[in-house]
């Protein structure tokens, strides 16, 4: 039945398919190599398919062997082993069709692409657009930032350009800040007082302890404080200090620390001084004015009668015990007359005339008046002078005025003593200025008298005194320049001192 | 001799008083007067030789009567006596053509040495005066 152009069919169909068959697999071989990207699920499957076609190839070339040679048993086991390779690839081909499924085709991945490329460019606008808003705040930031610098070099400008003291402190008292004029006062740099107390950077700690204790209470009571207080410059010396110290609070009214300021009002309170002792100085002079006048009258006639007395005493007897005496009382009104006067004398500053006295006879003198009909002529008086030739310039009636009323006063304050004493003292006080000073063994001063002694209508005489006297003699010792002072003497009674400037021309004893 | 009579004027009445007295003890014819308007109105009929009177009185102060004595023609000594003098007062006061001030309180002697020597010149003024006579 094998006719030759039917075993040319056949031997032409299987030797095609047999080729087709090998070409395949090296197809499938090369298309695995290049997707280097496939899984090894993928990669078995492929290589299993390439197989069997390859298998198939071998079967068809088996066909064409056997028509010439007989090998039926071989190509029988080719066969099985093709079929073999078929099912198990079948099979797994099967498996493998809804993961086939599952691959979007290049048109649904074109779509997927595009939704994509939508949403990324969506992101990139919102990126953008975050991006000018981050720009934006970022300006914003720096802005305030700048602000922030300007303020803060102002209030630095202000605070060091203010002519008092800034130093805020925390709440234990640690200094926050301090400007040049606070740096200056305490002599240390910022570095050596920065976050300090005034216990730690003061030289003196317990001054420290004396301002923090202060500092507490204010921050305690919560309440600013305006206090004046003395600090010693380095430069200036001693000053006077008006300070402000106010509570810090935070956002929920808690103290904080505290803001010190102070201002050294030591000029002004000088000049106010001055001026105070001005005023002082021309009411007391209007005082006396008025005084002198008021007077001078009852004065004049109370010298006037008894004058006319002591003639008419005279011409019934020429040696009456009480012409002696009329003489006395005419003296007396007479010295009174001569206080007014010295009194007055300072009314008109014109004339005040200051000359070099020699001091121990001024005071020599002064004490021998103020002795003169004194009430209590058995008082001891002791005068000792410690340079002979000291020389004072000075308004002579009026030192003798302040010398002699305080003679008069430490009298009467020796009344009830057993031996009253009083002991007056010349000296040097300094290169400028010469003390006097008189003790006497009275009873001593009340020590709540002694702090207003000095002002007027103070006095320790009871309802006897004026309290004009020791104003009068504070403000003549001052308007010399001197300063006077009472304290308690060694031995009991008081010792009143006043200082009165030296004159210039004493070069050297 | 009749005793010389001295004018004391001053409107304060216990140094009037006093000052009356004493003057008369010491052997002065004192007449007294208060208000200084008065006085001068009373003096071209009784001429004062001599006038002892306050600086600052009321109405009238002691200058200005000094003044209207002069301004009158009269020749009336002056004494000024004050409560409060001072270098220019005295000034004015011998300006005004008054002989002496005195500040209150003076001593006595002071007033009657002052007196005395005005009066001495009075008479030896009188002397000369009669003198000149034709």
């Amino acid at each position: 039945m094998w006719r030759p152009e039917l075993m040319l069919l056949h031997i032409a169909s299987d030797g095609l398919i047999a080729a087709a068959c090998f070409a395949i697999p090296f197809s499938i071989a090369q298309f695995v190599k290049s997707r280097r990207d496939l899984d090894s699920g993928h990669r078995a499957l492929a290589l299993l398919f390439a197989a069997f076609i390859g298998l198939c190839g071998l079967t068809h070339v088996m066909g064409i062997v056997t028509m010439w040679q007989p090998i039926y048993i071989s190509a029988g086991w080719l066969k099985a082993v093709t079929a073999i390779a078929s099912v198990v690839t079948a099979i797994a081909l099967h498996r493998l069709i809804p993961r086939l499924l599952a691959i979007p085709s290049p048109k649904a991945l074109q779509l997927e692409i595009e939704a994509r490329r939508i949403i990324a460019d969506e992101l990139d606008a919102a990126r953008a657009q975050l991006a000018l808003r981050v720009d934006h705040t970022e300006g914003e930031l720096r802005t305030a930032v700048q602000q922030q610098q300007q303020s803060d070099a102002l209030l630095r400008t202000i605070v060091e350009t203010a002519p008092g003291l800034i130093f805020p402190k925390d709440l234990e008292g640690r200094l926050l800040l301090a400007n040049k004029a606070t740096l200056a006062v305490i002599g240390k740099p910022w570095v050596e007082v920065e976050r300090k107390t005034d216990r730690e950077f003061l030289d003196h700690p317990d001054r420290g302890e004396v301002i923090m204790t202060r500092d507490r209470a204010i921050m305690a009571g919560g309440v600013a404080q305006e206090l004046e207080e003395n600090a010693e410059h380095p430069v200036k010396g001693a000053r006077t200090w008006l300070s402000t110290k106010t509570p810090m609070f935070d956002a929920d009214g808690l103290v904080t620390g505290l803001v010190g300021m102070s201002f050294d009002i030591t000029e002004p309170k000088q000049l106010e001084a001055r001026l105070r002792q001005e005023s002082r100085l021309s009411a007391m002079g209007e005082m006396a004015a008025a005084l002198a006048h008021e007077l001078n009258q009852p004065l004049g006639s109370i010298i006037n009668y008894v004058e006319g007395c002591r003639i008419l005493v005279a011409r019934e007897s020429s040696n009456s015990p009480l012409l002696g005496q009329f003489d006395k009382a005419i003296g007396e009104a007479l010295r009174a007359g001569q206080i007014i006067r010295h009194l007055r004398s300072f009314v008109s500053s014109d004339d005040n005339v200051r000359l070099p006295e020699v001091l121990p006879v001024l005071v020599d003198e002064a004490c021998a008046f103020s002795l003169l009909g004194a009430s209590s002529p058995d008082v001891a008086l002791d005068i000792r002078h410690d340079g002979p030739e000291t020389k004072v310039l000075v308004d002579r009636i009026q030192i003798e005025q302040v010398i002699h009323n305080l003679i008069r006063n430490a009298i009467e304050a020796t009344a009830h003593a057993t031996r009253p004493v009083l002991q007056v003292r010349t000296a040097r006080f300094s290169d400028e200025m010469a003390v006097i000073s008189i003790a006497d063994n009275g009873a001593g001063l009340d020590p709540e008298v002694a702090t207003t002694l000095f002002e007027r209508f103070v006095s320790t005489k009871g309802k006897r005194g004026m309290g004009v006297g020791l104003s009068i003699g504070r403000t003549i010792v001052e308007a010399h320049g001197g300063r006077i002072w009472a304290e308690p003497a060694r031995h009991g009674g008081t010792v009143f001192q006043l200082t009165l400037p030296l004159a210039a021309s004493e070069d050297g004893e | 001799m009749t005793p010389a009579t001295i004018d004391v004027l001053d409107d304060d009445r216990a140094f009037r008083d006093s000052l009356g007295f004493v003057l008369s003890a010491h052997g002065f014819a004192v007449r007294m007067h208060a208000d200084p308007v008065a006085f001068l109105q009373t003096a071209p009929n009784q001429v004062p030789d001599c006038l002892i009177c306050d600086v600052r009185m009321r109405g009238m102060s002691g200058l200005e009567v000094t003044r209207a004595l002069r301004t009158r023609g009269l020749q009336t000594r002056v004494v000024l006596v004050t409560g409060q003098a001072d270098a220019t007062l005295r000034e004015c006061a011998l300006e005004a053509g008054a002989s002496q001030i005195l500040e209150k309180p003076f001593a006595p002697h002071e007033l009657i040495t002052a007196l005395r020597a005005i009066l001495s010149s009075r008479i030896s003024r009188m002397m000369v005066d009669t003198a000149r006579l034709p």
